[in-house]
């Protein structure tokens, strides 16, 4: 079974760089349906693609992540989310994971912890 | 668990074996009881018995009295007969009982001792007689006066001595059944003290075990006050109710500077020794850990209290700086209980890592943080360097326009956090950790401006500064990549010393056109021969010509539709050409086939910000021109991220301008727009 994956970050270079990862054939199992910059770009994009997993940033404009996971949660209850963010962002990850968020990856990180965090979400 | 049950069983072999041994004697005793008390009531019978025999001689010898009397005197004699009959048949039957009692053997029949059974043969020999003598008599209705007058004789005479031995026998079975009674007595006493021994051996091992357990118990107690009493960690758990638990290290309270008690709640201390930000996610992070769904090693990765700095307050006593703190789950029928807490004072640690940290960011941490950039896919650096350049422009035009008020203060503030920690997050993902350092330091400047409502213009001085120091660590890294990348390029023998430019600029084209929703067709024109620049001007246009093509595609190409009503090719094109001339000078132009640059828009949107319309319709198409290049302007309304907030062309000029290089701009409305940087030969 295929799972569809948004990406969700502000920044373009971590974007891509989750999206090429997820392409790299390591993770044939995973659909990228959406990138999004913000939080109210992601919402749109969770509601049309419906993912069964999304990686989040916390610290976004528009909408910030933490609000973001909520409505997600609040709407897609099914949907698993890895919260992607700088260990500065510890309690703002602590409140993610309160919200309903199931994983954590500190950013900086390597291509193996991105892998190996991915894949304990979808267990 | 097979030998635990064994060893179970071991523990309390002892106390099983003389609960069983007194079980055994009491049941001994009943049935012990049981027998004796047969044996009396059979032995009573036989003394009865022994009794009855001297009524019935008596009654005999009365008997035959009466019948010779009334013989005499021709009475009627059938009532002295019966009399008789009765008299003789029952001491012929008790004697047999005697004699039988006398023979018996076994368990249940006693055998009557020598001296009984001689005075019972006695009894025999004196019946003997009397019997025979009276047995004619009994058949008979008219018994021979003869007969009668023999039987009389020998009853008289031997009656006396026959009661003397039933009484003999009587006396001698009274005394064999006290003397019997006697010996079962001691031996119920026996048994029953045998009991009563076994029973205080029971209750003996029973309060040894009991005092053994105790004293483990206290010792198992005195080990962990021991242990709590020495040991450096403040250690306690924390109970489900948020209460610290009663046993809890002695150091704890030093640790924390605050005087403890046992039951105490963790919350109200842990406000007090921590910011407000820090306490609400220790909160956060306790609520999760009693929660089972989250996994465990998420848990630990989350600590907010790994390495905490504590609050300085007056009313605490002088204790450490940082703590950290560990929590693990204690688990009860697959529910989290409890959370043993360990507090460690790392003050130490964190004040020698602070030296460290310092040593290393002046030993090298830049130059490794440069070394970084070779390892990385040098796209990647460029985009890095080029958001990030982006941003910090977006962020000193901001810091240059903001009104002055607190909620655009607040705003602004906002504004650069997301930039710096943009930053931040993608310099630590390319492994560019000293520019990372830097912004997470912006950061920290930033943090507690952001929770403040009192900003005033004072508060914006520090991060004009903090830019322009992450600009110029991106500015050295920009460097060193430019420096690797022509090297790369000699060692290589490339032919074409621009052609990591030209790819960089295509792709740029491409990815902002890609952003933007709009079709590009981009042609870079370099020239066959590599010209001889130097050092300087190659830097020029790396940083200049990145910002020309990216304004051609955001603000010169028109949208497909757009494009289609106007009459062109869907596809845009962008075509960057590099000349140099015989002179020795260069010539480096981007033109765009978009829109143009109208003037009528120009002029409008100088009206939209402001200006009398007086003045605009008096200036010329040159000034109006050359409004594109003052800070700040736009012609886009809404901005995004490669265009539109007024930064650019004015920053073009700037670059121009520092390299020495003339700019230039030609344009017609729906047709072109072209800039051309003109460098001077070097001198």
């Amino acid at each position: 079974m295929t799972l569809k994956l948004l990406i969700v970050d502000d920044s373009t270079v971590i974007r891509n760089r989750i999206a090429r990862l997820c392409q790299d054939m390591r993770l044939p199992c995973l659909e990228i349906v959406g990138l999004a910059g913000d939080g109210r770009q992601a919402l749109a994009l969770a509601e049309q693609f419906r993912p069964q997993l999304v990686t989040m940033d916390l610290t976004m404009p528009q909408m910030d992540g933490d609000e973001c996971i909520s409505r997600i949660v609040d709407r897609l209850p099914e949907t698993r989310i890895l919260v992607v963010s700088a260990l500065s962002d510890k309690a703002t990850a602590l409140k993610a994971i309160k919200k309903g968020a199931q994983g954590f990856l500190r950013k900086p990180f390597s291509d193996e912890q991105l892998v190996e965090s991915l894949l304990e979400l979808i267990r | 668990m097979e030998k635990r049950t064994h060893g179970w069983l071991g523990k309390y072999k002892e106390l099983l074996a003389a609960i069983t041994l007194f079980l055994v004697l009491d049941l001994g005793v009943l049935v012990f009881n049981t027998f004796t008390s047969h044996l009396i009531e059979r032995d009573t019978a036989l003394i009865n018995t022994a009794g009855e025999l001297r009524v019935y001689s008596q009654q005999l010898t009365k008997s035959l009295l009466t019948l010779r009397q009334e013989m005499q005197a021709s009475e009627p004699i059938q009532s002295s007969l019966a009399e008789l009959g009765e008299a003789h048949a029952a001491f012929t039957s008790a004697l047999g009982q005697l004699r039988q009692a006398g023979q018996g053997s076994g368990l249940w029949r006693a055998p009557m001792d020598s001296s009984g059974q001689e005075l019972l043969t006695q009894l025999d020999d004196y019946w003997g007689p009397i019997g025979e003598a009276a047995a004619p008599l009994l058949d008979n209705q008219h018994p021979a006066a003869m007969d009668v007058d023999g039987a009389v004789t020998k009853a008289v005479s031997r009656n006396v001595r026959l009661m003397q031995l039933a009484d003999d026998l009587t006396r001698h079975l009274e005394e064999q059944a006290v003397s019997r009674a006697a010996w079962l007595r001691y031996i119920q006493v026996g048994a029953i003290l045998l009991a009563t021994l076994n029973f205080i051996f029971i209750v003996f091992k029973f309060i040894r075990r009991l005092l053994e357990s105790d004293r483990q118990a206290e010792s198992a107690r005195r080990e962990t006050r021991d242990i709590l009493d020495t040991v450096r960690e403040g250690l306690f758990l924390l109970g489900r109710d948020g209460r610290i638990g009663r046993q809890f290290s002695r150091s704890l309270p030093s640790l924390f500077g605050l005087p403890l008690q046992g039951g105490q709640p963790l919350e109200p201390l842990l406000q007090e020794l921590l910011e407000e930000e820090q306490h609400e996610a220790a909160r956060d992070y306790m609520d999760l850990l009693f929660n089972r769904k989250v996994k465990p090693a998420l848990l630990e990765e989350l600590n907010p209290l790994r390495e905490v700095a504590l609050k300085t307050q007056e009313g605490r006593r002088k204790g450490p700086s940082h703590l950290a703190f560990e929590f693990t789950q204690v688990q009860e029928n697959g529910e989290v209980s409890a959370l043993l807490v360990t507090v460690t004072d790392i003050s130490r640690q964190m004040q020698l890592a602070r030296e460290l940290a310092v040593t290393e960011a002046r030993a090298g941490s830049e130059v490794e943080s440069l070394l970084a950039v070779l390892d990385q896919d040098p796209e990647q650096v460029r985009d890095f360097l080029q958001a990030g350049d982006t941003r910090l422009n977006l962020v000193n035009q901001a810091l240059q326009d903001v009104k002055p008020d607190t909620r655009a203060y607040a705003e602004l503030i906002n504004q650069v956090f997301r930039g710096v920690h943009s930053i931040k997050g993608e310099a630590g993902a390319l492994g560019l950790m000293d520019i990372s350092a830097q912004a997470h330091q912006f950061e920290d400047l930033l943090t507690p401006l952001r929770r403040r409502h009192d900003l005033t213009g004072d508060d914006l001085i520090p991060i004009a500064f903090q830019v322009g120091e992450l600009r110029e660590k991106l500015a050295r890294v920009q460097t060193v990549l430019a420096r690797v990348n022509r090297q790369r390029q000699t060692e290589v023998g490339a032919s074409h010393p621009f052609a990591e430019l030209k790819k960089q600029i295509e792709h740029l084209a491409l990815k902002v056109a890609e952003d933007l929703n709009k079709k590009v067709r981009i042609e870079v024109d370099f020239p066959s021969q590599a010209p001889d620049l130097d050092e300087r001007l190659l830097r020029n246009l790396r940083e200049m010509l990145p910002q020309l093509v990216r304004n051609a595609v955001a603000h010169g190409i028109e949208a497909e539709e757009e494009r289609l009503q106007a009459g062109k090719f869907p596809e845009g094109t962008v075509r960057v050409e590099f000349l140099p001339a015989a002179d020795g000078s260069l010539s480096l132009s981007v033109r765009d086939d978009g829109r143009g640059i109208s003037c009528a828009r120009i002029r409008a949107r100088l009206l939209e910000l402001g200006h009398t319309p007086e003045r605009v319709q008096a200036m010329s198409e040159k000034e109006l021109l050359a409004c594109l290049f003052t800070p700040g302007f736009s012609l886009l309304e809404k901005a995004h991220e490669h265009a539109g907030r007024g930064v650019g062309l004015d920053l073009i000029r700037d670059m121009a301008a520092r390299a020495g290089a003339r700019l230039r701009l030609s344009t017609l409305p729906n047709t072109y727009t072209q800039f051309t940087l003109q460098f001077q030969p070097a001198p």
